[in-house]
């Protein structure tokens, strides 16, 4: 007797936190948005599949359980904003709200039972969905390679779809934790909806915009894979954009609790909610400062930004700013009254925000661009850009005085931003990086002029010391057979590339070794002038080389995780470098000299004749037997005279020594553009039934170091 | 028994009520009324636990009603804004009530849909306003309440459905004892129905009585004298006082006696005493004055 | 049993009082015959039963009925003290009614007469 009625009286507390019926008939009510959900997740993924069951392409299957599939990620967005804002409708009306209110229901009843009601109804369908794969489980082979053989990996696993089914379940609860929040927090449908999509990309998008007043603003700002990183890991659904797709438990930990933190938070909103605001826009007070200043926020960072290119200065952001604070109230105070005092007041606050934070950033308040790290600080320094260094690898230092030479370079950087900063012409892309003592990254790029490196004592100094030798070490240290040389011509050539393929063959890698060896005393050698030179290189030389992977766990068991790894499908890491080699490189040239293959160095071969002129943008005025244009590279149809400005060579042997050891490829070693000279070459080129002559190659040549030859017919003809 | 005790309640900066006091006796039916905007809506959303007061109790027999499930249960609300979930018929309803009301009258629902004659499979949505009206009141009456507070009940409501739903509702008083609290502008309907009346004005509480002493305590007074001798009637708590002709109209608030004796000594050739009716009552105490709401009247 | 009018002037509690005394007087009810259960009269009346119940009472004080606990109210027996109040107020209203006639120019014999032939009808004891 006394259990029976302990298990009434029970049963009656427990009615307080849930109410099975009231969970029940959310089911019954709201179903259509379940089946809308499923009937899109089928679309997406299912049924395509099985129209074409016999044969499934692996990629379907990697990109359904990966989440990389825009259905699937419609479909979440769907379930998770439409379960929230059915579910918690019942607050925006007065009647409703009154109705449901004035039932045998507590607060806690209503949150509980709606809350999981509507959980329930945004996660069936891709329960159901998950099931469904289960069901439909097939094997579907994707080729991986595994020490050269190739190996068929199943992608379609029960662990992959348990880790899908996992995955969407954490991406459900967070945003539809968030959906109810911002049901909680406004007052009407609409608003609900739109709050409910906004404060889920809210922190993605605050955080981009961010980084976008860095990218304006600061000087030398970069992404490194850190920001990136965060950018996405703000919420579980842009998680998956990133390659692998899956949640790993550790983050579906940690967005579950949040998820949790914000589901206990909303209900003690709920109970403080004073049902009386009911469409209104926003129930409380700061909500309502908080989602205009949001519109404000960003109407005037975007409008603010587009101007900001187009050269309007600050215009922009006032205007946005006004403009987002009109439609602001107006969505707020639901009226088109709002030309009061009390928001005349708030107007000005919001303006002083957005002043702070736009004139903190553009006057790098924080000393974001002046900041150079102390050296005791920083482990390592590694700088990296394009043409400075030989192969583009990065050079990183760790001794104290290189350290220091590279703090120095980028003092002096620093030092001279007010000329870098809009700095456009072509010049050396950089990158620097230092790794702290702290375990943190800090880095920088700039785009800087010429004279800027070639004139650094600093730099010159870090790039002869011995530490600055080590990239151009770790050639010595490849796998001969798992390296793959090729080596082009510079500059127009049919003679195509000589690739030294990856072998096992003894003897053509003990050549591959040689030219590798010769290579590395040329970079041991090369002096800082030599390398920022700008002369025109004789020769490419590519060298591409695999290592394994050590860390994948691509063993042989029947199922494997269905995500692969790098490029390539394969067990490798390829990595490639590129040389341009000129004839500072003594060794290398001489090995390709031993190998007879001087054919491949830039020669006047195939080329007719080479016109030495002043006017080094002849696109600038056309001569009469000009026709074509474009930019440097112009057809004619009758081969010039030296004189009226213009030297003309035909001896092969003149051109060949011109283009080798006298040619530039671009300004950085010039003054001036006045002080060069030009040297175009032109190949003939037959069309159909005439003949035409057009450039293949273009240099520069510095008047005042020409061979003495040369130096005599060019007073001669050039100066007229 | 409700009672309310120094209940206040502003939004934003709008008093809406201010130490508000009601008391409705158990088995009694007690009649609100109030101009538009004098707090009647929002009264009866404290006392149906909907609203959370800024100041002072709602007691439903001892007990505070908010978030109070055990009275919630013993609670009918009608509202004047009805709500019944989308799509849903009276059928499915009915289903719903059933399950969360633990007194849910089946044989009661059934009869009532009878007598109504409401269909139960058709969506409550198609149903015209009357209709949705005698709906939710046979869903509410249904889970046999304790308390009924009923909001502009009778509004779009033909007269025959009027008396069945009034029948009910007295059944229920006579039978179960149960409290009845109606908002109404009707106040002839409410005059015939209610025994206890409340005057909401600008959120106070102005008159709360039963409505036969408010009755028996306001006369109206025609009064005629052969000479044209102005008088003022000093003992008399006189409210309005209009002089038609030789004929002198009085609106006095003080017992039938009194009134008597007071007139009679002054040897009236004419003196008619009459009883006003509750919209006269109401009118003459929420601004009697004013000449629209005299020429009302006459 | 009777109709309520709800335009009168006249309260529906004073209606119920003087409507049930009426029926008496006019012998439609009979002393110790029983009069319907509140709960009977306000859902015939759809009436407030505590109207109802408040008229009972008041008939009740004034010696009209008188009640049974558990079975309900009856008729009392035919009464011998006339309360002086009613009696007042009764004749105040012949009186009002017999100066009325005579100012329509009925001679005073014929009101006398009217007046005798109602006590004839109605027998001296009832």
């Amino acid at each position: 007797m006394k259990w029976g009625v302990k298990a009434v009286k029970f049963k009656a507390y427990c009615s307080n936190f849930f109410s099975v019926p009231l969970a029940m008939e959310n089911m019954k009510r709201f179903w259509a948005i379940g089946v809308v959900g499923l009937l899109v997740y089928l679309l997406s993924g299912v049924f395509p599949m099985i129209l074409s069951y016999d044969d499934i392409r692996p990629y379907m299957i990697e990109s359904m359980l990966s989440n990389h599939n825009p259905g699937y990620m419609a479909a979440h967005l769907f379930l998770a904003i439409s379960a929230a804002v059915a579910v918690f409708r019942y607050l925006q009306n007065t009647g409703s709200t009154s109705v449901m209110h004035a039932m045998p229901f507590t607060r806690k009843g209503l949150y509980l039972s709606s809350y999981w009601s509507g959980l329930k109804l945004a996660y069936l369908p891709a329960l159901v969905n998950g099931l469904l794969l289960l069901l439909l489980k097939t094997p579907v082979y994707q080729t991986v390679y595994v020490d050269n053989l190739p190996i068929q990996t199943n992608v379609y696993t029960t662990a992959g779809v348990m880790g899908w089914m996992a995955g969407v379940l954490v991406i459900i609860t967070f945003m539809y934790s968030i959906a109810v929040f911002a049901g909680m927090v406004t007052g009407s449908v609409v608003l609900h909806a739109l709050t409910a999509v906004g404060f889920n990309f809210l922190l993605t998008a605050l955080y981009g915009t961010f980084l976008g007043y860095s990218e304006i603003y600061f000087f030398g700002f970069t992404y490194n894979e850190l920001i990136s990183e965060i950018a996405l890991k703000l919420s579980p659904y842009t998680y998956v954009f990133q390659q692998e797709g899956v949640i790993p438990a550790k983050a579906w930990m940690g967005y579950m609790s949040v998820a949790a933190l914000i589901a206990v938070g909303t209900y003690f909103i709920y109970k403080k909610r004073p049902l009386e605001k009911a469409t209104d826009s926003t129930v409380f007070r700061f909500m309502e400062y908080f989602i205009s200043f949001l519109v404000v926020f960003f109407g005037s960072s975007l409008i603010g930004m587009i101007f900001h290119e187009y050269d309007y200065g600050y215009a922009g952001y006032v205007f946005g700013g006004i403009l987002g604070f009109l439609i602001g109230q107006m969505i707020v105070k639901k009226t088109m009254k709002i030309f009061d005092l009390e928001n005349l007041k708030v107007f000005v606050v919001f303006a002083g925000i957005m002043a702070i934070i736009v004139v903190g950033f553009s006057k790098d308040a924080l000393g974001y661009e002046r900041r150079v790290p102390d050296q005791n600080s920083v482990n390592t320094a590694t700088i990296s850009s394009y043409d400075l260094t030989p192969g583009n690898m990065p050079s990183t230092f760790s001794e104290k005085d290189n350290v220091q030479q590279v703090l120095d370079f980028h003092k002096a950087v620093v030092d001279g931003r007010k000329e870098y900063r809009y700095f456009q012409g072509s010049g050396f892309n950089m990158t620097l990086t230092y790794e702290m003592s702290s375990g943190r990254q800090m880095s920088r790029r700039y785009l800087l002029p010429y004279e800027a490196i070639m004139r650094s004592d600093a730099l010159r100094q870090l790039y002869e010391s011995t530490e600055a030798e080590k990239p151009a070490e770790m050639l010595a240290q490849f796998h001969i057979p798992d390296t793959q040389i090729a080596l082009y011509p510079a500059g127009y050539s049919s003679k195509g590339p000589m690739t030294m393929h990856y072998s096992d063959d003894d003897a053509a890698n003990g050549r591959k070794q040689a030219l590798l060896e010769a290579l590395l005393l040329d970079l041991k050698g090369m002096t800082f002038a030599e390398l920022v030179s700008g002369r025109a290189p004789v020769l490419q030389l590519e060298i591409l080389h695999r290592v394994k992977n050590d860390d994948t766990s691509y063993s042989i068991p029947e199922e494997t995780y269905p995500y692969p790894q790098e490029k390539d499908s394969g067990n490798y890491r390829y990595e490639s470098y590129s040389y341009s080699i000129t004839t500072d490189y003594t060794h290398t040239l001489r090995w390709i000299d031993e190998n007879q293959l001087s054919q491949l160095l830039n020669s006047a071969d195939e080329k007719e004749f080479a016109v030495i002129s002043r006017n080094c943008a002849p696109g600038k005025e056309p001569g009469p037997e000009e026709t074509y244009d474009y930019g440097k590279f112009v057809s004619i149809d009758v081969k010039p005279q030296s004189g009226s400005g213009k030297l003309v060579l035909e001896d092969p042997q003149e051109i060949t020594m011109l283009i080798r050891s006298y040619a530039y490829r671009d300004l950085r070693s010039f003054d001036s553009e006045e002080e060069a000279l030009c040297l175009m070459l032109y190949r003939l080129a037959d069309y159909q039934d005439y003949d035409m002559y057009e450039t293949t190659d273009f240099y520069y040549l510095n008047e005042a170091d020409l061979p003495e030859g040369i130096l005599a017919e060019a007073d001669r003809y050039l100066s007229e | 028994m409700i009672q309310v005790k120094g209940l206040c309640k502003s939004f934003d900066d709008f008093t809406a009520l201010s130490d508000l006091n009601v008391h409705v006796e158990t088995g009694s039916i007690y009649g609100l009324i109030g101009v538009n905007g004098s707090g009647k809506t929002t009264l009866i959303k404290h006392l149906t636990g909907v609203y959370m007061p800024d100041a002072g109790q709602i007691i439903y027999d001892g007990e505070d009603i908010y978030e109070n499930m055990g009275v919630k249960e013993r609670l009918g609300y009608i509202p004047d804004d009805l709500y019944f979930f989308n799509s849903y018929n009276l059928r499915d309803m009915a289903s719903f009530y059933r399950k969360i009301y633990p007194r849910w009258n089946e044989p009661r629902y059934q009869a009532m849909l009878q007598e109504f004659g409401l269909s139960e499979r058709r969506k409550i949505s198609k149903f015209s306003k009357g209709m949705q009206k005698q709906a939710a009141f046979i869903l509410t009456m249904s889970t046999m309440p304790d308390y009924l507070i009923l909001d502009e009940p009778i509004d779009g409501l033909d007269p025959l459905i009027r008396k069945k739903v009034w029948r009910y509702v007295v059944s229920d008083v006579a039978e179960r004892q149960m409290t009845v609290l109606v908002s109404s502008h009707n106040l002839r309907e409410m005059e015939g129905i209610c025994d206890y009346i409340g005057i909401l004005s600008g959120g106070r509480m102005m008159i709360e009585r039963d409505l036969e002493e408010l009755k028996t305590d306001i006369h109206k007074v025609q009064i005629a004298f052969k000479d044209q001798q102005d008088r003022t009637f000093a003992e008399l708590n006189i409210l309005h006082r209009e002089k038609r002709g030789s004929v002198e109209l009085l609106i006095v608030r003080d017992s039938g006696d009194h009134v008597k004796s007071v007139l009679e000594k002054e040897e009236p050739a004419v003196l008619d005493m009459l009883p006003l009716s509750l919209e006269e009552i109401f009118i003459y105490e929420m601004g009697g004055e004013s000449s629209e709401i005299q020429s009302i009247l006459f | 049993m009777f109709q309520l009018d709800l335009k009168s002037r006249k309260s529906i509690y004073e209606q119920i009082v003087d409507n049930c005394k009426e029926l008496i007087v006019a012998g439609v009810l009979a002393p110790n015959d029983k009069l319907p259960s509140v709960r009977e009269l306000s859902a015939t009346l759809t009436v407030n039963p505590n109207t109802i119940q408040k008229a009972y009472r008041e008939l009740e004080q004034t010696g009209w009925i008188y009640t049974v606990s558990g079975l309900g109210c009856f008729v009392s027996e035919s009464r011998h003290e006339p309360d002086p109040k009613q009696v007042r107020g009764l004749l105040n209203k012949i009186g009002m009614l017999v100066k009325e006639l005579l100012f329509l120019g009925l001679p005073p014999e014929e009101v006398k007469q009217e007046i005798d032939k109602v006590i004839q009808e109605r027998g001296v004891s009832h």
